[in-house]
Formats: structure tokens, C-alpha cells, sequence
């Protein structure tokens, strides 16, 4: 499904180049798990920005379900990305201003459906993460558990093939944290492929595989 | 997907409270004064367009070739009946004697016009387009007959339904009511509310000798003769055709001094030399101020909608991640500001119809303007809308251009404070303090023109009216004035000193037979006019007004003007003065230092002082101390019991010289309201602006005051940039508008000079203002404890 060859992204820092991504080799196969650890800094943050399009390489391939992502055109990368990713932050962020319902329903909007598809998708959804109740209370409303949830079903409304999560327990206490993870494997186990950044042990574990990373590099695979 | 961006566009619009209110209120109040400005202009531009044969009516003026051109417009009843005889290519002639002044009778109650009735005859409504409501236009073709507005109507009798219904002039002569007339249009200087026929003026204006009909001299200003053509361009040919008639009818010799035209009826708003003389340049500035006010309040809007990328950078970014194409989210943006913008315009409407209804009681009072109609109304405010929401669009599109994803979500891409946006804000205060500096300077020379007595006394003076028929009883009225020990002095006169309307004529000097290639200002009126307007008498003595052989006074300009240095040498020299006493020749007895018979708007003038009774118009009164009400009740009931067929009407003589600077006076206000709308628009911005950085600073503030940093020390920190940014704005206004300034000046024959204090004083409005505005949000700021600020979340 995934395939990086010889991934290279730096910063110039004066004359010299300060390099956060240092050749990386990676494959991954649908309906994998994958868990990024390593210390901060190391760039795992930066190798799932890569892998979820937010950021682009300096260097090397890229190829996504066979198509090499980097040679499209920005408009063909967000359609590409519209259809088959999710994203699901440390801190949330969902949008303030919106209800759990519309902020489930904001990346749908974004896809051009109409509003009777957007209804079907948003109910299914709330009802599938048991947040039926929620759906008319805004962000500032709900626990950072709840807010996580939310952002998941966000995540996932638009059915994509790959969920990408960045720290996605790292705001909050270990019992939502557990509650999080489960629902993780869960989703894996339905289809949906994962690669989660994270900082602990015991969350990489719910995973099928973990990488290591260290200065930009893969320690081992 | 547009529901859903109007639904976010109201709750971030909501969640940002303060931002939203000042941006609204700044949009409002720029909108509104921009459409008022608009309103103003198109109403003064469309003075007698209206009319459906507008480019081909014309009206008589004439120039008298002096050494300097003599401008004037109307000319004879004589005049007027040849034209409609003998030019073919004339269509419709009528004479329009406007500005009338007599007192009515209605129900037993009294009237005056003041100056809202005319003469004319049906040929008038050929020529003008003022449409007839009731009755039947050709009636007032008939003797004793008048037409009235529907507003005067209503006003003399409760309604508009009194076709065949009697009001009497002067108490003496019954008129009836023929006709009711539409006055919605109100942009013309050739209306009236009163129209009398024509074939009654000899009575109703007790004009008693033939010459008023027969002979071609007999003009006045405010008898115009109206005309329309046939065809447009035949304008010149019909002048020489008027030349004709004059050496025809009247002398050839009169062609060596006159000069006839033919002035189109809608250049005569604009027209200085004959005509109202509305400054097109008063249109012009206006027109800059409301599209510079406007201009500030979408700085405003611009800045603290970049500002808030605090806030929003986030937002977009988790939208960008959630898939959002950069159009999608521009629609986003754009939603927001039309809606804004809307709201904004709503407002203004509001504001607008206040404003509208508040300047025309208050600021206009002569002269109300009137509301364009709505279908261009709704045109201008769908086009500020719309140009406004393009204009502020254009900085958020920029700012999403910018925006990369990962920066967005992390907060780096703080609002960057960079050259636009700080050349915005500067530019901003510019235009307030351009226009503040011009409101001391204009406030300041408007006061000077109004409350500078060029060589004589306004202080405790009435004048009273006295009309034609009213000079019977002058030796009662004069009696009294004697016996009453509240006046110090009284004088029946013509002109006093500052005066808008002042005759003149040529002079025969000394055993000269020929006249003077110029002509002197005269002021009229009896021997105590020294001594009620207190001009000093610099040699000779006074005139005796009752000798035969008249004596005149004249001013040191005309003394200087006739060739002499010394007063002695002139004093006793023959004079003829035309126009002031044509029977006899008179001499000069005494020389007065200047005085203004004018606005100060004209230099002195030389001038005649001496006697003519038929032209004397006013009493003038000077009592003493500061007991007019009393005086004026005893005045009043005196007059109603010599008088009991007139309205006491009298005027306070300084109220009276104040009139004469309208045109400033309006300009004044108008410049005041102008500036208060820029400070107000700009504190607004200071205000967001203020608000942003404090939020934007919070980190820096709570290190700042952990390493020591008083409550004063923050509060300069922040104060610092702003006071930056208006001593910059300070130094690129002050030069513009001193050469504005200095150029505006020129224009007034006597002006006050542009000082180094009016400047000081714009810098230091201008700081407090801005110290003021932002000192409650900064002390706020500097007192928060840093434990709060410093906490990371």
C-alpha cells in the first residue's frame, strides 16, 4: 500500500543541512497496524506528515497504492488524500466553532457530497462511537477523552483506507488512553490500516509492528 | 456547503464579540457617511436637470464693462416682453420675479413670505417642469390669482384642497388660490412656493410708475428672464438678437457698457459670477473624505482579520487537513466577510436615515437635501458592499496562499506583523490627522470671518426690516426710537456694514464731465449711521442729510483710488455719484477710515457713504448693555399698534454677518463630523489592534514581568509602537496638509496664518487619543500575573 524509497527532508541551517528524515525505506501493507517510537525529535512526527501528505520529502519516492504521490498534481494530492486518509491529532482539533455533528460532517462537506449522503454517514458514524448524545454539544463541552472521539469519528467519516495518528493518547489520562487504543485495534481488525506515532510502550503494543526511529533514521524494521 | 460556511461565518463572528462590534461599527459608520456624501453630491449636481428641456433653457445676465468686469443676472419687465415679441427662435419666454417679500393674510392670520413667493405667469410652468396637482395652469394668466406648493398649502391652511379659497396681501389686495403644485423636486434655484400672476404685480406690489413696465433700464437681480429654445445651438444667435433689441428699443450707446448672455439653467448652481456659486471643489473634497473614511474602516477590517491568524491559522489548517482545497476555504472567508460587510450595510442604513433627517434640521436648515431615488440608493449600497467585501477578501486570500498546513496547526504562523500592514495603519492615521489638522485650521478661519469687524461695530445692534409701505409712519417709528432710553442711536439705512446684497454705480469726480471707468460701493442711509455702526470719521465732518445738494463721505480705498494721500485735499471737491442721488452732483465733506459693506470674502472696496431714502430698506438699532428682550418686547408691541397688518421681524445685526459665511459655516460642520467619523474609525482600529497584540504578546508580557519588568515598564512596551506609528503618520500628514491648508487659505481675501500651534496640537489630539484607547486593555494586560500567562497548556 505504502512504499518510501530513500526518504530524504532537511533544513538549511546556515550553510549546513539539518536532516530530519535520512533515507527512509518503508513498506507497508494494507490492513497493517504500525506503531512510530522513538525519542522526540527523532522525526517520526515528520515521517507520518510524509506518509499523510501534509508535508512533502526533499528527496525520494513516494508511491501510494502504486501512484507516485509526488509527481501528481496538488489537485490530484488532495483528491488522493480526501478519499483514502484520515487524521487524528495529539491535541484534537476539532473546530471550536462547531457542533461534534458538524464537525463530523466538515471533511464531507469538503468532499462535495450532498446533504442526505452527509446525514447518513454522520448518523452512522455518532452511533458507531456511541456519541448520539453529543452530537449538538460543542468541543469546550466534552472531556479530551470525548474530544478524541470525536476527532477519530472524524477521522473516519469520509471511509478512508488509512488512518494516520499522531500521539493520539497524548493528552490524556491512561484509562481514556486504554479506551482509545482498543477502539484502534478494533477499527484495525474491521480493515482500516494504522500507523500511529506514539511515545509508550504499552500503546505501540496494540500494534502488529513497531519502528524504531533515532535521528531521522530507522533503527530497524 | 454554503449553509454550513454561514453557520461557522455567524459563530466565529459571535465567538470574537469585540472584533465583530468594532469592525461592524467602523463599516457602519463608514458606509453610512459615504452614502450621505453621495447623496449630497448627487442632489447638488442635479440641481434643474430635471427639467425636460434642461439643455435648452437659458436665462439673461450681463456683464457691465467696467475696469473690472461687473457680473449680474435678471434684467426688465420691458426686456422681457420684446423677446417673446420679436426672436423667432425663442420658444417660451416668461419673467420670474423670485425672492419676494410681503406678508399675507389668511384666516386673520399673518404670513411673511420671506422670500418664497414670486411673479410669474403660465409660460413658467411651460418652460420648468413643476407639475400642476389641482386646477388649471392658464388661470394664472389672470390677474390677482395665485398658485401655491402643496407644503405652503398645507402649512397657511391645514390642506392641500383649497383651490378658489382667498388670501390677501398686504391686508389690501385679495388674491384667489388657482392651482396646487407638486414641490417633491427640490433641487432647483428657480422655485418658489408662492407663485403670484404677473398681471397682478403692479397692484400687489404697489409699483406706481409706468417705468417699471416701459423702460429697459429699469432691472433688479431678482427679476429673471427665463427662456427656452428651440433648438440649443441657436444660444448665440438669440444673444446678438438681444443686442439688437437693446440698440433698438433702448440705445446703442448702452452695448458700449453691457454685455448680454445667455447662461444655460443648470450651470447657474455652479456658476461663481452670476450664479449660486456651489463650490464643485466643496463636491470634490467631500467625495475624497467619505472614500478615505471608507478606505480606513477596511484597513481596519483588514488588519485585525490578518490579526487574528492567532486564532484562525489553526482553524485552517486542521480544515486544510481535513480536505479542504484552498477555494473552499477562500469561499469560507469570503462568506464571512459578506455577511459582515451586510450587517455592516444594515446598520448604515440605519445610521444614514438618522443622519439624513438630523442634517437637514440642523446642518442644512436653508437648503435641506433630499433622498436620491431608492432603485440608485439600493445600486451605490450593493457596490460599497461588494467593493468593500472585495477589498478586505483580498489580504485572508493572501494569507491562505501562505499557509502551510503543519505551520497552521502549530501556531507558527502567528499574524506577522509585516510592511503592508504597518504602512496600512500609518496610512490610516494620516487621513484622521490630515483631517483634524484641517479642522483647527477651517474652525479657525471661519471664526475669524465671522468675528472680525473690519472698521466698524457689530456688538448690540438690531436691524429691523421696514418694507415699502411702511415708510408712512416712519416719523412715529422714529419718535419712538427717541424717546426709548435703551437705544443709544438708530439709523434708517439701506446697507449696514457687512451686508450681502450692496449697490454701486460710476462717479463723476470733481469738474470731471466723464464717468469713472469704476464703480464704488455705496452704503446707504441718515446722518446717524457713524454712530450706530461706530465707523471713525478720520477728517472733515458728517453729512447733513436733507441739503438739496447732496454731501457725501467716502473711505481712504476710494481717497487712495481718486489719486489723493491727504484727506484735507480732497474734502470739498465735487462728486456725482449714479445711482445714489442722479439729480444733483454732491460733494465730499469728510473721509471714514475703512469698513467692509461686504463678506470678508471681497477686499474693501471704495466706497460712498450718503443719503437716499427711496432705497433705505432697514432700521438699525444700537442699545445699550444687554437688555434686548426687554427692548424688543416694547419694540414689538409698538409696532403692533403702528403696524397691525405686519409680523414684527427683526435680526440680531451679528446673527446677521454670520449668515454671511453659510458656505464656510457648512463646510466647517461638515469638517468637524468628518473628523470625529476618522478618530472614531481609528480608535476602533486601535482597539482590535490593541486587543491582538496583547493576545499575541501574553508570553512575552508574563517573562518580561517574572524578570522584573513594573506594571509601567509593560505598559510603555506596548504603548511604544503605537505612539511609534502616529508620530509617523504625524510627520507624513502635517506637510500635506499644511499645503492644503495654505492653498484653501489663499482663496479668502483676508485669512487668518497657519501657525506652528494648530500642528502641535493635531500631534497632541492625536497621541492622547491613542494613549487613551489603549491604556485599559494594556494596564489589563500588564497586571495579569505571569503564573497565568506562562502555564503551558
Amino acid at each position: 500500500m505504502i512504499k518510501l524509497e530513500n526518504i530524504f527532508k532537511w533544513y538549511q541551517v546556515g550553510g549546513a543541512r539539518s536532516f530530519v528524515l535520512k533515507d527512509i525505506n518503508l513498506h507497508i501493507e494494507q490492513g497493517d497496524f504500525v506503531s512510530i517510537m522513538g525519542p522526540s525529535g527523532s522525526g517520526k512526527s515528520t515521517l507520518l506528515n510524509v506518509i499523510g501528505l501534509l508535508d512533502e520529502p526533499n528527496e525520494g519516492k513516494y508511491y501510494f497504492m502504486g501512484e507516485d504521490v509526488l509527481a501528481l498534481k496538488a489537485k490530484k494530492r488532495a483528491a488522493l488524500f480526501q478519499s483514502h486518509m484520515g487524521y487524528v491529532f495529539q491535541s484534537y482539533h476539532l473546530i471550536d466553532e462547531l457542533t461534534v455533528y458538524e464537525n463530523i460532517e466538515t471533511p464531507l462537506i469538503y468532499k462535495n457530497l450532498s446533504s442526505k449522503e452527509r446525514k447518513a454517514i454522520v448518523a452512522d458514524m455518532l452511533d458507531r462511537f456511541g456519541i448520539v448524545g453529543k452530537k449538538d454539544l460543542f468541543p469546550s463541552q466534552l472531556s479530551g477523552g470525548q474530544q478524541q472521539i470525536v476527532g477519530i469519528a472524524r477521522a473516519l467519516a469520509g471511509s478512508p483506507k488509512l488512518l494516520l495518528a499522531d500521539e493520539p493518547t497524548g493528552n490524556l489520562n491512561s484509562k481514556q488512553g486504554e479506551d482509545i487504543m482498543s477502539l484502534f485495534k478494533q477499527l484495525n481488525e474491521d480493515g482500516v490500516t494504522i500507523i500511529q506515532v506514539t511515545h509508550s510502550e504499552k500503546n505501540a503494543e496494540y500494534g502488529r509492528r513497531t519502528i524504531n526511529m533515532l535521528d531521522g533514521q530507522l533503527k530497524d524494521i | 456547503m454554503i449553509k454550513h460556511f454561514f453557520i461557522t461565518a455567524i459563530r466565529h463572528l459571535s465567538k470574537h464579540k469585540i472584533h465583530t462590534l468594532l469592525n461592524v461599527w467602523g463599516l457602519a459608520l463608514a458606509i453610512a457617511c459615504c452614502l450621505f456624501i453621495y447623496t449630497f453630491i448627487v442632489y447638488q449636481l442635479g440641481f434643474d436637470r430635471f427639467h425636460q428641456k434642461s439643455d435648452r433653457i437659458f436665462m439673461v445676465v450681463q456683464d457691465l464693462k467696467l475696469e473690472q468686469l461687473e457680473h449680474s443676472k435678471g434684467g426688465s419687465y420691458a426686456m422681457y416682453t420684446a423677446i417673446e415679441k420679436e426672436i423667432p427662435q425663442v420658444e417660451h419666454v416668461t419673467l420670474y420675479m423670485d425672492k419676494q417679500e410681503l406678508t399675507l393674510k389668511i384666516d386673520n392670520k399673518l404670513f411673511k413670505t420671506e422670500g418664497k413667493a414670486a411673479f410669474t405667469n403660465a409660460t413658467y410652468f411651460e418652460i420648468l417642469n413643476f407639475p400642476w396637482l389641482r386646477g388649471d395652469v392658464q388661470q394664472l394668466n389672470e390677474p390677482n390669482t395665485v398658485a401655491l406648493t402643496k407644503s405652503i398649502a398645507e402649512r397657511y391652511f391645514g390642506t392641500a384642497d383649497v383651490i378658489g379659497k382667498t388670501i390677501w396681501v398686504e391686508s389690501q389686495h385679495p388674491v384667489t388660490v388657482v392651482g396646487i403644485i407638486d414641490d417633491s423636486r427640490k433641487n432647483s434655484d428657480f422655485r418658489s412656493e408662492i407663485y403670484f400672476s404677473l398681471a397682478s404685480v403692479k397692484g400687489l406690489k404697489g409699483i406706481t410708475e409706468d417705468s417699471f413696465f416701459n423702460n429697459w433700464g429699469y432691472t433688479h437681480t431678482s427679476n429673471n428672464i427665463l427662456m427656452s429654445l428651440h433648438q440649443p445651438n441657436t444660444k448665440s444667435l438669440v444673444e446678438k438678437s438681444l443686442h439688437d433689441l437693446v440698440a433698438k428699443h433702448w440705445h446703442k450707446d448702452v452695448l458700449e457698457y453691457y454685455n448680454y448672455k445667455l447662461l444655460g439653467l443648470p450651470e447657474f448652481h455652479f456658476d461663481k459670477d452670476y450664479g449660486k456659486g456651489t463650490q464643485k471643489s466643496l463636491l470634490i473634497i467631500l467625495g475624497s473624505i467619505g472614500l478615505g473614511i471608507l478606505g480606513m474602516a477596511c484597513v481596519n477590517y483588514i488588519n485585525m482579520t490578518s490579526a487574528q491568524q492567532l486564532y484562525r491559522s489553526t482553524e485552517m489548517g486542521i480544515r486544510k487537513a481535513l480536505g479542504g482545497t484552498k477555494k473552499q476555504l477562500f469561499l469560507q472567508f469570503t462568506i464571512e466577510t459578506l455577511l459582515l460587510s451586510l450587517i455592516a450595510l444594515i446598520l448604515a442604513w440605519l445610521l444614514f436615515f438618522i443622519a439624513f433627517d438630523w442634517a437637514n434640521k440642523y446642518l442644512f436648515l436653508t437648503d435641506p437635501i433630499q433622498r436620491i431615488p431608492l432603485g440608485s440608493f439600493l445600486m451605490i449600497s450593493l457596490l460599497l458592499w461588494w467593493g468593500i467585501a472585495l477589498l478586505t477578501s483580498i489580504y485572508p486570500s493572501l494569507f491562505l496562499k501562505q499557509l502551510h498546513i503543519q505551520t497552521g496547526i502549530k501556531k507558527l504562523a502567528l499574524g506577522r506583523w509585516n510592511f503592508t500592514q504597518r504602512t496600512l495603519v500609518v496610512l490610516q492615521n494620516s487621513i484622521a490627522l490630515l483631517l483634524v489638522t484641517g479642522t483647527i485650521v477651517i474652525v479657525s478661519q471661519v471664526r475669524y470671518l465671522k468675528n472680525t469687524d473690519k472698521g466698524f461695530d457689530r456688538s448690540s445692534v438690531l436691524i429691523i426690516p421696514i418694507k415699502n409701505q411702511m415708510w408712512a409712519q416712519k416719523e412715529k417709528v422714529s419718535n419712538l426710537l427717541r424717546e426709548n432710553p435703551a437705544i443709544i442711536s438708530y439709523s434708517f439705512c439701506d446697507n449696514p456694514p457687512s451686508y450681502d446684497k450692496v449697490w454701486g454705480g460710476t462717479v463723476q469726480f470733481d469738474d470731471s464731465t466723464e464717468w469713472e471707468t469704476w464703480a464704488p460701493r455705496f452704503a446707504i442711509g441718515d446722518s446717524s449711521y457713524l454712530s450706530t455702526f461706530g465707523i471713525h470719521l478720520l477728517a472733515g465732518d458728517n453729512f447733513n442729510q436733507d441739503m438739496e445738494n447732496p454731501q457725501f463721505l467716502i473711505n481712504e480705498t476710494m481717497l487712495h483710488k481718486l489719486g489723493y494721500t491727504q484727506a484735507q485735499d480732497i474734502i470739498g471737491k465735487n462728486l456725482m455719484a449714479g445711482g445714489l442721488n442722479d439729480q444733483h452732483k454732491g460733494k465730499i465733506i469728510g473721509v471714514v477710515a475703512d469698513f467692509s459693506t461686504h463678506s470678508l470674502n471681497e477686499a474693501i472696496a471704495p466706497t460712498v457713504l450718503g443719503y437716499n431714502e427711496t432705497r433705505f430698506k432697514n432700521v438699525a438699532i444700537k442699545y445699550a448693555g444687554t437688555a434686548s428682550s426687554r427692548l424688543l418686547n416694547t419694540l414689538e408691541q409698538q409696532w403692533k399698534i403702528l403696524y397691525p397688518n405686519e409680523v414684527f421681524e427683526y435680526h440680531f445685526y451679528d446673527e446677521q454677518i454670520a449668515n454671511l459665511y453659510k458656505k464656510e459655516a457648512l463646510l466647517e460642520k461638515l469638517i468637524w463630523i468628518a473628523a470625529s467619523l476618522s478618530i472614531i474609525i481609528s480608535i476602533f482600529g486601535f482597539l482590535g489592534l490593541i486587543s491582538v497584540i496583547i493576545a499575541k504578546r501574553t508570553k512575552e508580557i508574563g517573562i518580561r514581568k517574572v524578570l522584573g519588568s513594573s506594571n509601567v515598564g509593560i505598559f510603555q512596551l506596548l504603548a511604544k509602537d503605537f505612539i511609534r506609528w502616529i508620530l509617523i503618520a504625524f510627520l507624513i500628514s502635517a506637510p500635506i496638509a499644511w499645503y492644503l491648508l495654505s492653498k484653501w487659505l489663499e482663496d479668502f481675501t483676508y485669512h487668518i496664518t497657519l501657525s506652528w500651534w494648530m500642528f502641535v496640537l493635531t500631534g497632541i489630539i492625536g497621541i492622547l487619543t491613542t494613549l487613551l484607547t489603549i491604556s485599559f486593555q494594556s494596564f489589563k494586560a500588564a497586571k495579569t500575573n505571569p503564573v497565568n500567562s506562562l502555564r503551558d497548556e
